[in-house]
């Protein structure tokens, strides 16, 4: 009896570890999609701004609406154990100065926010694209490491 | 006397005047006052040299947050690790006691030149005089007098924390015989200006070759894949190749156009955003005007491709 359950109970740590390591795994892929998602977006804007591309308002709102789940998702997208594999390059800093990286993100959030309720035409995307350029290499500067 | 025995003195004498003569003979030179014809500087070019040159990077005084560094206050202390050991970025604020207040002209010309500080002794490459000595004379004179308009920091920085030999500055004189060459530099007449332009910032103030460049066991750039990448100088990185190479291949395929547009806001034509160094970089580059960015963009997106070395393959 006692040997059954020491094996169930070995198998169930088994698969309690394995579903663990997957969701880390999982959490670095999902803000990796995250990411790369906001670039193609940021891509989008920055075509319109170049005039590549006619400026459209409702492209312009969707552009805002993925950077704003960005920022909202981010906070919880850095556990502890999610600190090295496939690939990431998030510095340690996130986590030694965990205050600074989401007051980072706050700022990021907010300057979407503002970006959301004054952009009206094309100058309007270009000062709000301004700031919130700034916000993404201020924050990959500090807490993004190179590929290595 | 036996010819062995007559043999291995002269060997050893011989020996001993090379080391003599390897010790004393690259005696720092210095650019002297006297060759500094009169000159009114302009502040506003100063300014210039001083975001393409990436002075404050180096520079200020450091700050974990990189929003919070104040680019006018060059202070130094910023820790460099690199294979030959940690360097102090100096203080070069106009601080007549810690920094370079007391420099003359002279003086900053022969750093930018030559790699020599005022008190004489070889300054290492990791301050790039390796590209700063392409500078014209004006622009470094303009960036002088600008330097001397920013507020003075007390402080001075500790000295180096370098391995041994790589500790003697005399040794300096031997690696600058070996890898210092050249002067300031020379337009190519059968290029328009723009390129020339841009051919001037990247060797010259905007030393990219730098960091863009695998280094020999020397320390010193490999001419033959300049601007090709290589590791980051404390090895935990991979700067890329700016040729063809790494601009035309790839996840990211980069116009004249995009680089230019970079050097402004950082984005790539993915729409990602410079991360770590070179988003530092960029901070200086962005107060550039549109028209050197531009310039740039000409000199690199006609660089001859380059294979440099192979990146480590991404860790799991």
């Amino acid at each position: 009896m006692i040997r059954k359950l020491v094996i169930g109970f070995g198998v169930l740590m088994l698969g309690v570890t394995a579903a663990s390591a997957q969701s880390c795994q999982d959490v670095i892929d999902k803000r990796q999609t995250f990411m790369k998602h906001s670039a193609a977006e940021a891509k989008i804007g920055s075509s319109m701004i170049k005039g590549d591309t006619p400026f459209d308002l409702a492209k312009t709102k969707e552009i805002y609406a993925a950077f704003a789940a960005d920022a909202a998702a981010m906070p919880t997208l850095f556990p502890d154990c999610s600190k090295t594999g496939d690939h990431t390059t998030a510095a340690p800093a996130i986590w030694d100065r965990s205050d600074d990286f989401k007051a980072m993100i706050a700022k990021f959030a907010a300057d979407i926010k503002a970006a959301q309720n004054s952009t009206t035409d094309l100058d309007g995307l270009k000062t709000n694209f301004q700031t919130i350029g700034k916000d993404c290499g201020s924050c990959h500067q500090a807490f993004r490491v190179k590929p290595s | 006397m036996p010819i062995l025995r007559r043999f291995a003195l002269v060997a050893a004498f011989g020996a001993i005047l090379a080391l003599a003569a390897f010790w004393l003979m690259p005696l720092p030179a210095v650019v002297p006052a006297s060759a500094l014809p009169p000159y009114a500087p302009n502040l506003g070019n100063g300014r210039v040299m001083f975001d393409i040159g990436g002075c404050a990077s180096c520079h200020a005084v450091p700050n974990k947050d990189p929003d919070k560094v104040d680019r006018t206050r060059l202070g130094g202390g910023l820790a460099l690790k690199t294979p030959f050991g940690t360097f102090y970025v100096p203080n070069i604020s106009p601080d007549p006691k810690d920094g370079i207040g007391r420099w003359s002209e002279a003086n900053f010309v022969t750093a930018l030149w030559k790699g020599t500080s005022a008190h004489g002794a070889n300054l290492y490459p990791a301050f790039p005089y390796t590209s700063y000595r392409h500078m014209h004379l004006n622009d470094i004179r303009d960036l002088f007098a600008y330097l001397k308009t920013l507020p003075p920091v007390p402080g001075k920085v500790r000295r180096h924390d370098l391995k041994f030999p790589f500790n003697e500055r005399r040794l300096l004189g031997g690696w600058k015989l070996l890898f210092l060459h050249g002067g300031p530099f020379v337009p190519d007449p059968s290029r328009p200006a723009q390129w020339n332009r841009g051919a001037y910032l990247v060797n010259g103030p905007g030393h990219c070759a730098e960091c863009h460049s695998p280094r020999n066991m020397l320390g010193a750039i490999v001419d033959s894949e300049r601007f090709a990448g290589g590791p980051t100088p404390d090895g935990t990185g991979w700067v890329p190749n700016i040729t063809p190479v790494g601009l035309q291949h790839g996840d990211e395929v980069w116009s004249e156009k995009d680089i230019a547009s970079f050097l402004g806001d950082g984005m790539t034509p993915s729409g990602d955003f410079a991360g770590s160094t070179m988003a530092e970089v960029i901070r200086g580059t962005s107060l550039v005007g549109a028209d050197d960015r531009a310039a740039i963009a000409d000199y690199i997106f006609t660089l001859p491709p380059v294979q440099g070395p192979t990146p480590p393959p991404k860790k799991n």
